[in-house]
């Protein structure tokens, strides 16, 4: 620095140098991150079994993925499920085969939506946020629920066989009917509820950390179905409620702020026949969650809670 | 809401014990299989032998407990896989006390044949 700077300058440029120092690089802020207690144990070891589980099945390797370079003429092959009812030619399932350029960072969605402006128009599948928050584009992507926006194409194999999702009657090419889920989803009454006015003047209901910590995972689900499409019972058993309604149940049924009449009455719904007693522990819902919600956790506390409410030793 | 539900409603009872007859029937398997397989082969087991053993009050009511936990375990766990793949209505009913009957059939020809080697009957 020079010596005829002005004091002001100065002042300026050590606040900067200072700035510096106190923002780490990314690298750092991810080891940093990784160190943090924010995330508690066992969330980190069931991601890091998830991480190691879709490497098994259908991510390629490092060096496999390293090795082709992006350039403009390379292209992914997608195969994409047609199905129309109301068109004579598409009447009968099948697949079409789709050459979407290639490039980092392409989604699946991504590549659908290229797809369809750009091939076929009539190509039809739910779409909104493209930040896996909506929860509209679940498919059944490479024999796996996933969202479309949350899964990148050079994560998997090709052709890319892009399905809707199963267990769920088909309307159109990748559109299938969720009412079935919805229905399910509003059985178990997905809202907060109390018989007791709030305490104290205000309006507001004051949760404990400690409570919301506990519900914090179920509170994340974005009605996306893919855990509802994954499961095998709810296959066979179209009165089961399913891991996301039940995980919505969950939800409301550990807030403390709720009366004890109104989870009395919750229990009444999820330990019906098809309520919790139908979930045979199978995992599917947790591998498939793109939110990675606990489901399967979740649901069999529910389960020891409507063992342990019935209870009686005389 | 509110109102008083009965205790033990059906679904919970029925998972409860499924899972504490669970745990009780790998604790008596493993005592079946160590004393009639591995111990003793099952080319040495006699009748002789199996009636002495049946003639000990505590064996004589393991083996009891081991056949009604066990059918118990084994016909609700098929009542139940077959209500997770939609068994519903009319067919529900007449499964459930089919299952119901052959199992109390199996209970009661069980303890015929245990009295019989206990040498009673």
């Amino acid at each position: 620095m020079s010596s005829d700077a002005s004091e002001p300058a100065d002042a300026a440029a050590a606040e900067a140098a200072a700035a510096e120092e106190t923002s780490p690089e990314p690298a750092e802020e991810e080891a940093a991150a990784d160190e943090g207690p924010a995330v508690p144990e066992p969330q980190q070891r069931r991601l890091a079994e998830k991480r190691a589980r879709s490497g098994a099945d259908a991510v390629l390797d490092d060096a496999e993925r390293a090795a082709p370079a992006v350039e403009d003429d390379q292209t992914v092959h997608l195969r994409v499920y047609r199905y129309d009812p109301e068109v004579e030619d598409k009447q009968e399932p099948r697949y079409d085969d789709f050459h979407v350029p290639a490039k980092d960072g392409l989604s699946v969605l991504d590549a659908l939506i290229w797809a369809r402006d750009h091939y076929d128009s009539t190509l039809t599948f739910r779409h909104s946020c493209r930040q896996a928050v909506c929860g509209s584009d679940a498919f059944f992507i490479n024999g796996r629920q996933r969202l479309g926006c949350q899964t990148q194409v050079g994560d998997l194999e090709e052709p890319i066989r892009i399905e809707p999702l199963p267990h769920s009657s088909v309307e159109k090419d990748l559109v299938v009917d969720m009412e079935h889920f919805y229905d399910q989803m509003d059985a178990v009454e997905p809202y907060f509820q109390s018989s007791e006015d709030p305490p104290g003047e205000l309006e507001e209901r004051k949760q404990s950390p400690e409570n919301r910590e506990k519900v914090k995972l179920s509170t994340r689900c974005i009605w996306c179905s893919a855990c509802m499409s994954s499961c095998n019972i709810a296959a066979g058993d179209n009165q089961y409620l399913g891991p996301a309604a039940i995980n919505m149940a969950y939800r409301f049924a550990m807030d403390e702020r709720e009366s004890d009449d109104a989870t009395e009455h919750r229990f009444t719904t999820i330990e019906q026949e098809h309520g919790v007693w139908r979930c045979q522990t199978q995992f599917s819902c947790t591998e498939v969650c793109p939110k990675d919600i606990p489901l399967t956790e979740h649901i069999q506390e529910l389960k020891r809670e409507a063992v342990k409410k019935n209870l009686k030793f005389w | 809401m509110a109102e008083r539900y009965s205790s033990f409603a059906p679904g919970g009872t029925s998972w409860l014990l499924q899972r504490v007859t669970a745990a009780f029937l790998i604790v008596v398997l493993a005592f079946h299989f160590f004393l009639l397989h591995f111990v003793n082969h099952a080319a040495d087991i006699t009748f002789a032998g199996s009636a002495a053993r049946m003639a000990e009050w505590g064996y004589y009511a393991t083996m009891i407990l081991f056949l009604v936990t066990a059918t118990f375990h084994g016909v609700n766990g098929v009542y139940n896989a077959l209500i997770n793949q939609g068994l519903d209505g009319t067919t529900k009913t007449v499964v459930k006390w089919g299952l119901i009957v052959a199992g109390l059939l199996l209970i009661a020809q069980g303890i015929r044949l245990a009295n019989v080697l206990a040498g009673g009957a």
